[in-house]
């Protein structure tokens, strides 16, 4: 007599749910829990492989924790609290932060530009000559035929 | 948590003292390593200090959520640090108030279970880690690793097999009850 021909699942799909869900058969879910928990009451090779599986979810769960070293606590306290950090963190809050702190240097350097560095009188009426003479037409059109060659 | 999202860092404080330790241990054991597990822990809470308006409570529990930000954390340094998870160095911890040879067998049982956890995959390890050690639900460990649940189940099929294995090679699993030897903590027998 088999057990599939009972109608209770055979070991190796057991095992797999056995992997898949864990040791705890109360945490299956219907009907998957009570075929597996009948399959454990007729088969000494299900038992024991579901004997195994609660062996090894319970020494996982007793794993010695370690804690954390005593100092830790307090310096992530005081990093929190440091204002250089808080000064940092807000940059890194937003986008338009980022945006902002690259704006302002940006911003800065154009108004000390106009401000500190004047063009010198002498230079400003040079400049001013040089455009006028690009309207003048015997500058413009030293041959007075527009520029035309006329052979 | 939304006295931390208003900066109130007394609040912090209390935050970090409740689940440090439990972020820490998730942290040393996926690492390895004690220095990485600090440096991780400290990273992921000054995160939360930062991101703190970014917790939803009614979508994760707090824990979910610390576990998702540290996992993260975690696997962004060491794929910049473009090394493996495979540290090395986990501390024992003695039980001072256990009988000493109980003890030895014990911490013997959970070297040979570290050992094992260590040769895990990180992806496998991070599952185990996460339903067995932590707690949490597969859910819950699907929502830490970013993953569905039926990829999750996998992952855990996939460590909890190889675990079962490496312990049933070192004599820890699958054998009869000899005399003298350590039941599990636990153990729940099998109906016969």
């Amino acid at each position: 007599m088999s057990l599939e021909s009972d109608g209770i699942m055979d070991l190796n799909t057991f095992n797999e749910h056995l992997d898949r869900l864990g040791a705890d058969l109360a945490a299956w879910p219907e009907p998957l829990r009570g075929e597996a928990e009948q399959l454990v009451s007729v088969s000494p090779e299900a038992a024991d492989a579901h004997a195994d599986a609660l062996t090894l979810a319970n020494l996982l769960a007793a794993l010695p924790a370690a804690g954390a070293p005593p100092h830790l606590a307090a310096r992530i306290g005081s990093l929190a609290a440091d204002p250089w950090q808080r000064l940092m963190d807000w940059f890194s809050g937003a986008l338009w932060r980022p945006v902002l702190a690259a704006c302002l240097p940006l911003t800065l350097g154009f108004v000390i530009g106009l401000t500190l560095n004047p063009v010198p009188e002498e230079d400003a009426y040079l400049a001013a000559d040089v455009g006028l003479m690009a309207f003048s037409e015997s500058y413009a059109d030293p041959v007075g035929n527009g520029g035309l060659n006329e052979d | 948590m939304a006295a931390v999202a208003e900066g109130d860092h007394r609040a912090f404080e209390a935050l970090v003292h409740r689940h440090l330790d439990s972020i820490h241990g998730y942290l040393l054991r996926l690492t390895g390593s004690p220095a990485d597990a600090e440096d991780l822990a400290q990273d992921t809470f000054l995160r939360v200090w930062r991101k703190a308006d970014g917790y939803q409570p009614g979508r994760v529990r707090l824990t979910t959520w610390l576990h998702t930000i540290a996992h993260r954390r975690c696997v962004d340094v060491f794929r910049k640090k473009k090394r493996e998870l495979t540290g090395t160095e986990i501390p024992e911890v003695p039980d001072l108030q256990a009988d000493p040879a109980k003890t030895r067998e014990a911490g013997e049982t959970h070297r040979l279970l570290d050992l094992a956890l260590r040769s895990l995959p990180e992806r496998q390890r991070a599952a185990v880690l996460l339903c067995q050690v932590q707690g949490f639900s597969n859910a819950q460990a699907a929502e830490i690793l970013g993953v569905g649940t039926r990829a999750l189940e996998s992952l855990l099929a996939r460590g909890r097999r190889a675990l079962r294995e490496s312990l049933t090679e070192q004599g820890v699993l699958g054998r009869p009850a000899a005399p003298g030897r350590t039941e599990a903590p636990g153990r729940t027998e099998a109906p016969k």
